[in-house]
């Protein structure tokens, strides 16, 4: 029970730390392509970090569950993409094209959010280090995704509430998903590899398919690979050490 | 196993063996056809899922067996060697994708990069080797294929520069020669070393990150599109995981 509230809690606390992402543009008006870029870059590094830590957990307790659940997460995402095609008109009161394109982002973020809850839930399944580890990489990489939502919607004319917001709000599948992939996992050891699997399959898929081609668009190659070999050593560093 | 009382003649053999592949990759050369740059981008993304698949392999072993500062410090270092080393030949700036476009000095800093890519390739395959020989052996059949398709690449910038048939086959081995030599010398000298195992291990997994990352990922965005990329990538590091499962 006291469990419970704790995966609760870091599943919020990862959701409100994409609220951060807002904050700099009470400073700012518009950040620059290769300011969007190196946020991509870096949420893409700290996304691979805690792949790789639930990819390793989960091929300790089984490698074949582990890469069968890494299919499906990574199924799962290309599905949610499928699915999500292109909806929304008019959007905290952004209109028109302008409204679109931020309801389409706050959507896929939304959707990119869910696998995100199932890896809090699942790592806490983990153990006490996993589960640490895990909150942090997410909530820390969750603030330059605030980032690039805050980028769209406020040259566009919302204000730093709503950017901050619809931020948060993008990241909430994470503490309502938390909790049943925590307690599948709890209730069916036999389920953990397969759900470290998912959530690791899934975010590598992301990372592939949304942030890398995004960082590549304004960022030269070897910049995205210092940052993402920099985030990736910082995070294996900080699960060893723990 | 098979060749256990001499395990480096064997790693010798099936490391020139996966170098030794990469002539298949002159093979459309030789017949004059020019590789569409959707099977270009097709053939990075399936290479940057295997070296991905193999750097995780790497770093995880290297973290059961050594200190993780030791793994991650040498990964990183592998990082700025290769960036290093990119500065002199170029690396990341030329676009294999389209052949025209390179000079015939840059043809030559191509190769250069394709042989220090090749060379850092080897030490990840000498060391995955020195960990566990009979996995070692599957992972070099998994390079082979990851050298025909960064293969084809270099053999149609050597084509365009009008390199003919059995001269790309030679270049294009040529290249990946350091490969194969690496992967011995890193066989033979580990055992005698096995304080440096971790270090090398995590080098390994740092140089193949850095180079899919600079190299071969941007080109498959670039000849395949993010959605056949992530596809392809996603699915190759699977397998390449899955040959520990299936070789134990
Ligand atoms: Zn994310
Ligand atoms: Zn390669």
């Amino acid at each position: 029970m006291n469990e419970l509230v704790w995966v609760g809690l870091a599943g919020l606390l990862t959701a409100l730390a994409t609220g951060l992402g807002a904050l700099p543009f009470a400073f700012v008006r518009r950040i620059g392509a290769r300011g969007i870029g190196l946020a991509h870059a870096l949420a893409a590094g700290l996304m691979l970090g805690a792949s790789f830590g639930l990819l390793a957990e989960g091929s300790a307790h089984g490698l074949v569950q582990t890469v069968v659940g890494g299919a499906i997460g990574a199924a799962a995402i290309v599905l949610s993409h499928r699915l999500l095609g292109e909806h929304g008109h008019g959007f905290a009161g952004l209109q028109g094209e302008h409204g679109r394109r931020a309801a389409l982002l706050v959507l896929v973020m939304t959707a990119h959010s869910f696998a995100e809850g199932v890896a809090v839930g699942v790592a806490f399944g983990g153990g006490q280090k996993l589960a640490v580890m895990i909150t942090l990489a997410i909530a820390v990489h969750n603030v330059p995704e605030g980032l690039a939502i805050s980028a769209v919607m406020r040259p566009r004319g919302a204000s730093l509430a709503a950017c901050a917001g619809w931020s948060v709000v993008s990241s909430l599948p994470q503490p309502v998903l938390a909790l049943p992939a925590f307690v599948a996992v709890e209730q069916a050891r036999a389920l953990l590899p397969y759900g470290l699997g998912f959530a690791g399959g899934a975010m590598v898929y992301m990372v592939l398919f949304e942030l890398l081609p995004e960082a590549y668009e304004t960022l030269a190659p070897r910049r995205v690979g210092a940052v993402i070999s920099a985030s990736l050593g910082a995070m294996i560093l900080l699960q060893h050490y723990l | 196993m098979v060749g256990v009382e001499q395990p480096v003649s064997v790693v010798l053999a099936v490391t020139v063996l996966a170098a030794g592949a990469a002539a298949l990759a002159a093979l459309p050369a030789a017949f004059g056809r020019r590789v569409p740059a959707l099977a270009l981008g097709l053939g990075y993304a399936l290479s940057t899922g295997l070296m991905l698949g193999l750097g995780f392999l790497l770093m995880q072993r290297a973290l059961e067996r050594t200190g993780g500062l030791l793994a991650v410090a040498a990964a990183l270092f592998a990082a700025l060697y290769t960036a290093w080393t990119h500065r002199y030949t170029g690396g990341d700036a030329l676009d294999p994708l389209e052949p025209e476009a390179i000079s015939a000095i840059e043809g030559y800093r191509l190769m250069i990069a394709h042989g220090l890519h090749a060379a850092s390739e080897g030490v990840a395959l000498g060391a995955a080797m020195a960990l566990d020989l009979q996995l070692g052996i599957a992972l070099a059949l998994a390079m082979a294929v990851q050298n025909v398709c960064e293969g084809l690449g270099l053999a149609s910038v050597l084509a365009a520069r009008g390199v003919r048939g059995l001269d790309v086959a030679i270049l294009v081995v040529f290249s990946d020669a350091p490969q194969a030599l690496l992967a011995v010398a890193v066989f033979a000298v580990l055992p005698e070393w096995p304080g440096a195992l971790g270090g090398v291990l995590g080098f390994g997994a740092g140089a193949l990150l850095f180079l899919t990352l600079t190299e071969t990922l941007p080109a498959a965005y670039r000849g395949g599109g993010r959605a056949a990329t992530a596809a392809v990538v996603s699915a190759a590091a699977g397998a390449l995981i899955l040959l520990q499962a299936v070789v134990h």
